[in-house]
């Protein structure tokens, strides 16, 4: 895995990542938990995933250090990565806070629907425009945009089309 | 019976609608055979039957109120087969899921023959599959067709010959040294 982001932490101990980032051994080793799960969870959330739930996963994940890590470890350690260039960001979209793991660029109204998400991890077109005021063709177009690079899942067999930003839902990431 | 714990996948909306962008419904197909599989083989289900599963809680979420449709059911069981896990009926009214492939199945029998000192005999498949002696083995009561197909990859491999009986149930397999 970590071959895709060219460095070896196991073999390095003084290494690019040192160089470069400046960090001890905890961050370093948080980091690269963080982009396991990131990236092993990607199919699933298409690389959108609440603090909430990469936090106790997290938790279990690790080996060497057994310290408590809390969301802010976790903000310190994804900023690191940002040197690298690997689309790695802390983003906050209304009480959620997400870590991206995927380079796509989500301007303001991407951001508007995944706030519309809440907590629950789902939203609809009529729930989108009752927050936002959209015309339907701006409202479709935004939860295109989350369908089609894989964020969300689309729910057929409500009432209306639902948009699942599977993420933010409690027990997804789990799957992997 | 063990009961089956459904991995959270089983409870989520979504998973019961066919997925519009390929990538998402590429993962979702993964996810979908590997459940079917899983299931099949707590339950002991050899041929799943495409009409009793449709019922059944597998494909089917009471709790969220979501079903798979019919179409669904018969594609995502299509991909189970398109990936090796499973063999349709002619007739694509059931299918044949390999929890464990038929060639593992055979390296079990195989094991048996050669532990207990069969090999060179003459065996019929009712006695692999019924007989008194494989009471207790995995493979003692295994679905004739996957017995079959695991005799016939045992003979792949130039450790059995098959010898044509009467009916399916009567046919002979000789085992190598």
């Amino acid at each position: 895995m970590c071959a895709t982001i060219g460095v070896d932490p196991l073999t390095s101990k003084k290494g690019v990542w040192s160089d470069l980032l400046g960090v001890g051994d905890f961050y370093y080793e948080l980091a690269v938990r963080i982009i396991e799960i990131c990236v092993a969870t990607r199919p699933i959330n298409g690389g959108i995933m609440s603090l909430r739930e990469l936090l106790p996963v997290l938790q279990t994940k690790r080996i060497t250090y057994t310290e408590k890590i809390s969301s802010d470890d976790v903000e310190r350690a994804v900023a690191k990565l940002d040197v690298l260039g690997s689309g790695f960001k802390i983003m906050d979209v209304g009480n959620n806070r997400l870590v991206r793991s995927v380079p796509v660029e989500l301007n303001p109204d991407h951001t508007k629907a995944l706030t519309a998400c809440g907590t629950k991890g789902y939203t609809n077109a009529s729930e989108l425009q009752r927050l936002t005021n959209w015309d339907a063709y701006r409202t479709r177009t935004t939860l295109q945009f989350l369908l089609q690079n894989e964020i969300a899942w689309l729910d057929a067999q409500s009432s209306e089309p639902t948009y699942w930003i599977l993420g933010l839902v409690a027990g997804a990431s789990s799957q992997t | 019976m063990a009961q089956y714990v459904f991995p959270p996948f089983h409870s989520f909306p979504p998973s019961y609608t066919r997925q519009p962008v390929e990538a998402t419904r590429a993962k979702q197909t993964q996810l979908w055979c590997d459940l079917i599989r899983d299931y099949c083989r707590v339950h002991h289900i050899f041929w799943l039957d495409v009409s009793v599963a449709r019922e059944s809680n597998l494909f089917s979420n009471p709790a969220i109120d979501r079903r798979l449709s019919d179409d669904d059911v018969r594609y995502f069981l299509g991909q189970l087969v398109a990936r090796g896990d499973a063999e349709w009926d002619p007739d694509r009214k059931r299918c044949l899921v390999f929890w464990r492939q038929p060639s593992d199945w055979g390296q079990l029998i195989y094991q048996w023959v050669d532990a207990t000192g069969k090999n060179g005999e003459l065996l019929t498949v009712h006695e692999i599959r019924k007989g008194s002696a494989t009471v207790g083995r995995e493979f003692h009561g295994l679905e004739l067709d996957t017995t079959i197909r695991a005799l016939q990859a045992l003979e792949a491999l130039g450790k059995c010959a098959i010898v044509q009986g009467d009916s399916a149930d009567s046919l002979g397999v000789k085992f190598a040294m």
